[in-house]
């Protein structure tokens, strides 16, 4: 495939795409589809014979192409029950970000809060939490989220960037597809297979200094052979970041980080497959988070694994999977460097298993149905003694159907009840949804709720004084899981060929939210706050290809609390009682026949105010967060016509440069990331 | 610090499932500890002063049982240190006119503070009649400080009964007080001489 039609075929996807909707697969025929978890990566085999006319006349439906994402079952993005964003490789590299979540920065309804170099805090339509445990974060299907309290650790993602093929974000409650913690939304991130010739390659090196003599340096790589029965993929990504640290004297530690992402697949049918996935990272970086308020460092790894089997299309089954994953979380510190509480030897393990199987039970309905177990085991000093070092077992089930009355409705309802391995509890969650489309529009009513699981800190947590040994916080077992009810109105309109526009509104309220109650002396633990928040929302995001090389984005966002519960002070991680606002244009295009591609674009956020309880012993900030803009940029240069090396230049700053968009005390700032980089490698 | 990773702990951890425990649920650490001013725990309160008189650096001993800051709370604790204060009383001579007693919970450290007691002249063996608190018509004073994490709380007696007794440089008591706003607690002590101060 050429260069100048791989180009093509990404402003398809981003234009297409609604913006930050990207078609996940085609319309177009393949002899051997690829697939990541399932879905079939975007590759046009036959684009090169294909014209932009004739593309761009494609369907809607065609255009946007297939997700997984959303119900974990292939199914058309227009009639998917929930907001889906997608993002291409190609804006992943157009952007100049340098991390994944500061691209997430730029999706509308995405918050991302940067305490330190490699030290970030992701959430979604405004109650992420500074525990950034509300959103279930995938690589390749596969959850990465901490078993111990569901956070993420966004260090721990041992893949480049640039070897991303897409990253889909599901906005809204997701819980009946996802179980716990699918609380406000779900990121599912696709590591890049070969679009061409295979065996596929590539090699880059990236480096950038800052004004105070720091510097950051990175090595990155990938390969991929799709042979005839076996496919292997082999990713690694190593980071050193002294970048943005904060004052002297103050600063956090210098952020590094080494990872893989290794996955064999055996076709054993044309319709069945058998894959192995394993990826681990090791990082160094702060340990600011906002129980330990401290700059220390911190060792953390993180080994994911997956086994699959995958196929269908026999009868009435349409397709299904029988698969066993885990996820390994351990955290290290050096004991000496703290003066309080850390994460110190702290090991989370979950494994599960489970079967998923979809159903076309007649040309205009069909079914889900599923089952899923896991093991936790989880170790760590600041657990209760009688409840560490356990193994503990939960269990999930979840069916769906979905339904046609008339060729341009379709009618989606799904269920899932999960036992939580920690609290032993039920927790229900809902999703029902009507979409009506047409050849240029869609639109959706949706309902939908789900929950987040009681983390082990929540429900047996002990944090002992190490100087007076008194206990300073202490779990609540009896607590409830927090849910999130959210009604959505969306829509997909297509007006011209060229000119995409996804506007959405939205109200969610959540009850039940997990406070800090930190008024009683005698005895601080974890408790629900009795009144529910409540906010509306609404975003809007857009693609308008100008010509075949030039195309903007622009995105809109608005979130307004109009009701923040009884406990306002306990409040953690969401802006209070005030609206925030996200404003985003990005303009993407090419010189030189595609020889010089290169993005620009800009995001304003709006100022935020926060009341925050953190640390132990907790104390109340109040913070406030500056309006700002994000000026982004990339540009690549193919250096030696018809030969795969790019000279680059990509970075991010922040205006003002001295920034701190987290409410943590002690986060550093923003300041300026621009890196040089060279990449020699095949697509 | 930098222990390998060491995938064989997971493996254990999978061996574990035939032992799989339950949900989360662990026990207040009040739950550990004992109410010493029950007849029912007679025996382990005479225990811990017979074990308290053979140590040379032992203060004493503090207990009580109530509801504070709408939390049960039970609290068994060795006395960080006691502090008597004496004044001279006319007709009387010197006597002690408030007890001080520092310990240690769970979760919080504690003063308890008896105050403007009867002057009563030092008899080994007598025992005192019950007075009332102050607020409630009597003449003695008490409060409670609770301190942890950085905050404290006072909170000083509304009503109550407090009854004490002085024998051989040792001093037992046990109270009934009620702190207003639905916090109570039944509590004893027994205190050896740690610091003399006053006038």
């Amino acid at each position: 495939m050429s260069l100048p039609v791989m180009r093509l075929r990404a402003m398809l996807a981003a234009v297409l795409g609604l913006g930050l909707v990207a078609p996940a697969a085609d319309a177009q025929e393949k002899q051997a589809p690829l697939t990541v978890d399932g879905a079939e990566v975007s590759e046009l085999e036959d684009i090169e014979d294909a014209t932009i006319e004739g593309l761009l006349g494609m369907d809607l439906s065609d255009r946007l192409g297939a997700t997984k994402a959303v119900s974990r079952s292939n199914e058309e993005v227009l009639r998917a029950p929930a907001s889906l964003s997608t993002l291409t490789g190609d804006q992943l590299r157009r952007s100049g970000a340098l991390t994944i979540p500061e691209l997430l920065r730029r999706v509308p309804g995405v918050q991302v809060f940067r305490s330190a170099p490699g030290n970030f805090v992701v959430s979604i339509r405004g109650a992420g939490g500074l525990g950034g445990n509300n959103v279930v974060v995938t690589i390749d299907g596969i959850p990465i989220n901490s078993p111990l309290d569901g956070s993420v650790d966004w260090d721990a993602v041992p893949v480049h960037p640039h070897d991303v093929e897409r990253i889909e974000i599901v906005r809204g409650p997701v819980s009946s597809a996802y179980g716990a913690n699918a609380y406000t939304g779900v990121i599912n991130i696709v590591t890049r297979d070969a679009l061409g010739a295979s065996p596929a390659y590539a090699l880059r090196a990236q480096a950038g200094a800052g004004g105070d003599g720091s510097g950051m340096a990175s090595g990155s790589g990938r390969f991929v052979h799709i042979g005839e029965k076996l496919r292997l993929k082999w990713l690694f990504d190593s980071t050193y970041d002294a970048l943005n640290r904060g004052p002297e004297g103050s600063e956090h530690p210098a952020h590094s980080r080494a990872g893989f992402i290794g996955k064999l697949a055996w076709q054993i049918t044309d319709a069945d497959m058998l894959s192995a996935e394993v990826g681990r990272a090791v990082s160094r970086r702060s340990s600011l988070d906002h129980l330990v308020l401290e700059s220390e460092p911190q060792r953390r790894e993180l080994l994911f694994s997956q086994l699959k089997l995958e196929g269908g299309g026999v009868g009435v089954l349409e397709s299904y999977q029988v698969w066993a994953r885990s996820a390994i979380l351990l955290t290290r510190t050096d004991a000496n460097a703290y003066a309080g509480f850390s994460y110190a030897e702290t090991d989370s393990n979950r494994a599960a298993f489970g079967g998923d199987l979809a159903l076309q039970l007649s040309p205009v309905a069909g079914a889900s149905v599923g089952v899923v177990g896991s093991l936790d085991y989880v170790s760590a000093p600041y657990l209760h003694p009688t409840e560490n070092a356990r193994a503990r077992s939960g269990y999930g089930v979840h069916a769906g159907l979905n339904f046609q009355p008339t060729p341009t409705i379709d009618v989606r309802v799904a269920v899932r009840g999960d036992v939580s391995a920690v609290t032993g509890k039920l927790d229900e969650s809902y999703r029902a949804s009507a979409i009506y489309h047409g050849e240029s529009f869609g639109l959706r009513l949706s309902g939908a709720t789900a929950f987040r699981e009681p983390s082990y800190v929540e429900a047996g947590g002990r944090f002992v004084d190490p100087g007076s040994g008194l206990i300073l916080l202490e779990g609540t077992p009896s607590v409830q899981a927090p849910r999130n009810s959210s009604i959505e109105l969306g829509a997909i309109l297509a007006p011209t060929s060229a000119l995409s526009i996804q506007p959405i509104a939205y109200v969610s309220r959540f009850d039940h939210a997990i406070v800090e109650d930190f008024a009683p002396v005698v005895r601080r633990t974890f408790t629900n706050d009795s009144g529910a928040r409540t906010l509306i929302g609404a975003e809007l995001s857009a693609a308008w290809s100008l010509n075949d090389s030039l195309s903007l984005h622009p995105s809109l966002s608005l979130i307004k609390f109009i009701g923040t519960g009884d406990n306002r002070l306990a409040t953690i991680g969401v802006p209070e009682q005030n609206a925030t606002l996200t404003a985003g244009l990005q303009l993407d295009g090419s010189f030189l026949d595609e020889r010089l591609r290169y993005g620009v674009g800009s995001l304003y956020v709006s100022s935020r105010s926060y009341s925050v309880r953190a640390g132990i012993p907790p104390r109340i900030v109040f913070a406030r967060v500056p309006q700002a803009m994000y000026l982004n940029a990339s540009a690549e240069y193919e250096v030696l016509p018809g030969r795969p090396l790019w000279l680059s230049v990509r970075g991010v700053t922040s205006v003002p440069t001295d920034l701190v968009d987290s409410p943590l005390p002690g986060a550093a700032p923003l300041g300026n990331s621009w890196v040089l980089g060279l990449e020699y490698g095949s697509e | 610090m930098r222990r390998s990773f060491t995938g064989a702990r997971f493996t254990v951890a999978l061996l574990l499932v035939a032992a799989c425990s339950g949900p989360v649920d662990p026990a207040s650490a009040y739950e550990d500890e004992v109410f010493l001013c029950s007849d029912e725990t007679l025996g382990e309160r005479e225990a811990r002063t017979a074990e308290c008189r053979r140590g040379a650096d032992c203060r004493g001993w503090v207990s009580f049982r109530g509801t504070l800051q709408a939390q049960l709370v039970t609290v068994d604790a060795s006395l960080l240190a006691v502090e008597f204060d004496l004044q001279n009383a006319p007709g009387v001579g010197l006597a002690r006119d408030a007890i001080t007693l520092y310990g240690d919970s769970p979760y919080f450290r504690l003063r308890w503070v008896f105050s403007d007691l009867p002057a009563i002249k030092d008899t080994n063996g007598d025992i005192e009649s019950p007075v009332s608190i102050h607020n409630d018509g009597g003449t003695v004073e008490s409060s409670l400080r609770l301190n942890g994490g950085g905050t404290s709380v006072d909170l000083p007696a509304r009503s109550g009964v407090f009854r004490t007794r002085w024998d051989n440089r040792e001093q037992v008591g046990d109270a009934h007080l009620d702190f207003g706003s639905g916090n109570s607690i039944d509590g004893c002590f027994f205190a050896r001489v740690s610091l003399e101060s006053g006038q």
